[in-house]
């Protein structure tokens, strides 16, 4: 039986991943220049609600306080989620990629197709009502968490498969224990494809995590849900920007992350 | 033997999709029992409104209340002659207003309360159900060109809810000034589940009305429908807003604390529509008094409980209340 092929859509990231980076911009640009932009958005929204004259429905959303502490709230969610994705998926797949699991990739690999092509929005409301018993915090968490396992799942698998079998097979011609194998050759050369795989889970995670607002589990999406129940234009953009821009920190502090982390010389 | 498993594949992809779609078909074909056209034209609606060669689109908000009313009005406006098309079910008080407002829909039924605090962006109250129906009839005319024809006889009124089979310290509450006292008491259990619109328009306001603050980190935004979830298993909140005419307090055995200083206002229902349509149809208004008038909030709560609790669809509900007051044969 031949190796079994990576999935189209893995094969993609991971090429996507491996490629060498775009030189069109300098790193010192996509250090600085990304902050700098999401500060400026920052800037223009609040000179943007500042002008405008807020009547006493919007100041109940629109103020320091209420924003901070939504914001707080959307960052624990995301972070317990990203971080369960973390421990469940990529342990998950270097066990897979290891002789001797392949039949448990199919099952595996449909039930985290399963977990993201449910909507969120229906496994949260879904749970919500089945589990009495489950506080509302637990429920977004399971149901987020969920949702963002295929990509790291996937990636880490890719990651791993793509590791050239010569070098695991000189590696082992030179007394290197599998373990050590894993540890030393394939883990470092999947590092790469790895982490886009998490830069991706991050990134789904903060916008999923607005939809927690449903069962009351708080974040930004109260700003949002408000905005859009109440028909006022200043808190919806306000919500909807402070996710995209949240978003879109996280995703420049993984890249940053990624450039740090990826193994000299790749 | 590849292309048989390819094949073999298909045909199950083809299955399970077909399983997942036919529930859904199941559930939209279920949506009939609408009244026959001889029942529409034996009733009393056909003798004494001719709407013949009328064209309505009738829309109506998503949950149950909302399409029940705007069934009834499709059906009685069939009985009239009227040819209807059905938009009812439109997600959101946005986009059924929208909706009526450039032309996709003709009338809904909407809540005075909602016109007088969303639509015309209101932020004060009117202490009296009647006059707050009036102004905002007035205005929504004037500025907008929307005209609310009825009212009917029932309101919507928000209210405060919490689980009947509460612990002591909770089970004691059964009146709004309670609770202060029980906040004082009890700060941990001082917990708040309220829609968006809710916490917007009426918390503060409510809060000062009865001196009772809930500490802000114990007040929790959620969807409508879950408000009632939440509140009928205590976690996250011990109190909820709900709404008078829901059939799920009963289902979910909510005790409605009593509003004993007359704070929530009942929001008289009335169908709008743009002026354009009354215009040319002035029977419209004599149409929506006659229905509104029997929409007592007992029948309301009747027609909502028989179908969120005993499973009937919105179209048997409409058309039994269209026969029982002889409106349509």
């Amino acid at each position: 039986m031949p190796p079994q092929a990576p999935p189209a859509a893995a094969a993609r990231a991971a090429r996507g991943a491996a490629a060498p980076r775009s030189r069109r911009w300098s790193p010192f640009l996509r250090t600085l220049g990304v902050p700098a932009a999401l500060g400026l958005v920052l800037v223009a929204l609040y000179l943007w609600v500042s002008a405008q004259p807020l009547d006493r429905i919007e100041q109940q959303s629109l103020n320091p306080e209420y924003l901070v502490s939504r914001t707080i709230k959307h960052l624990e969610l995301t972070a317990v989620v990203s971080g369960l994705v973390l421990l469940i998926a990529v342990p998950l797949g270097i066990a897979l990629t290891r002789p001797g699991a392949r039949r448990f990739v199919s099952p595996v690999l449909a039930i985290a197709n399963i977990g993201q092509a449910v909507p969120s929005i229906g496994l949260l409301v879904l749970l919500a009502v089945a589990f009495i018993a489950l506080s509302v915090n637990t429920i977004a968490v399971l149901a987020f968490v969920a949702y963002g396992i295929l990509p790291v799942l996937r990636n880490t698998m890719v990651g791993l498969q793509q590791v050239d079998r010569f070098t695991i097979e000189a590696a082992r011609g030179m007394g290197m224990t599998r373990s050590s194998v894993l540890t030393r050759i394939e883990l470092p050369l999947a590092v790469p494809v790895i982490l886009a795989g998490v830069r991706t889970a991050l990134v789904i995670t903060t916008g999923t995590v607005a939809l927690a607002t449903f069962v009351g589990a708080g974040g930004l999406g109260d700003v949002i849900s408000r905005g859009i129940a109440s028909n006022k234009t200043p808190v919806l953009v306000t919500g909807s920007v402070l996710v995209a821009v949240l978003a879109l920190s996280i995703d420049w502090l993984a890249g940053l992350a990624e450039d740090y982390l990826r193994p000299r010389g790749l | 033997m590849a292309l048989r498993v390819n094949l073999a594949r298909r045909w199950f992809a083809l299955v399970l999709l077909l399983a997942m779609a036919l529930p859904g078909c199941a559930v939209a074909g279920a949506g009939g029992t609408e009244p026959t056209p001889a029942e529409l034209a034996g009733g009393s609606l056909a003798s004494d409104f001719d709407l013949s060669g009328a064209q309505f689109i009738v829309g109506s908000k998503e949950f149950t209340e909302s399409v029940i009313l705007g069934k009834i009005t499709i059906y009685a406006l069939r009985a009239a002659g009227a040819t209807v098309t059905d938009q009812t079910g439109l997600s959101g008080t946005n986009i059924v207003r929208t909706a009526l407002q450039s032309g996709e829909v003709d009338m809904y039924w909407e809540y005075a309360g909602t016109g007088w605090s969303l639509f015309l962006q209101h932020t004060d109250t009117l202490p009296d159900p009647q006059q707050q129906f009036e102004a905002t009839a007035t205005e929504d005319l004037q500025e907008n060109g929307v005209r609310w024809l009825g009212p009917a006889r029932f309101g919507n009124q928000y209210a405060i809810a919490r689980r009947s089979d509460a612990p002591p310290p909770l089970a004691s509450v059964d009146e709004l000034s309670g609770l202060s006292g029980f906040i004082a008491e009890n700060p941990d259990e001082a917990t708040f589940c309220g829609a968006a619109e809710f916490l917007d328009r009426e918390f503060l306001a409510m809060q000062d009305a009865y001196g009772a603050y809930f500490p802000p980190a114990q007040v929790y935004q959620n969807d409508f429908a879950l408000g009632f979830v939440n509140v009928a298993k205590g976690s996250p909140c011990n109190f909820a807003e709900v709404f008078t005419t829901d059939a799920r307090l009963e289902s979910l055995e909510l005790t409605v604390l009593r509003d004993d200083k007359n704070f929530f206002l009942t929001q008289l229902a009335a169908l709008t529509t743009r002026e354009e349509v009354h215009q040319q149809h002035p029977q419209l208004g004599a149409l929506a008094t006659l229905l509104g008038e029997k929409l007592t909030e007992d029948t309301v709560i009747e027609l909502n409980g028989l179908v969120d609790l005993e499973g009937r669809t919105a179209e048997e509900v409409a058309a039994q209340f269209l026969r029982e007051n002889g409106f349509i044969g």
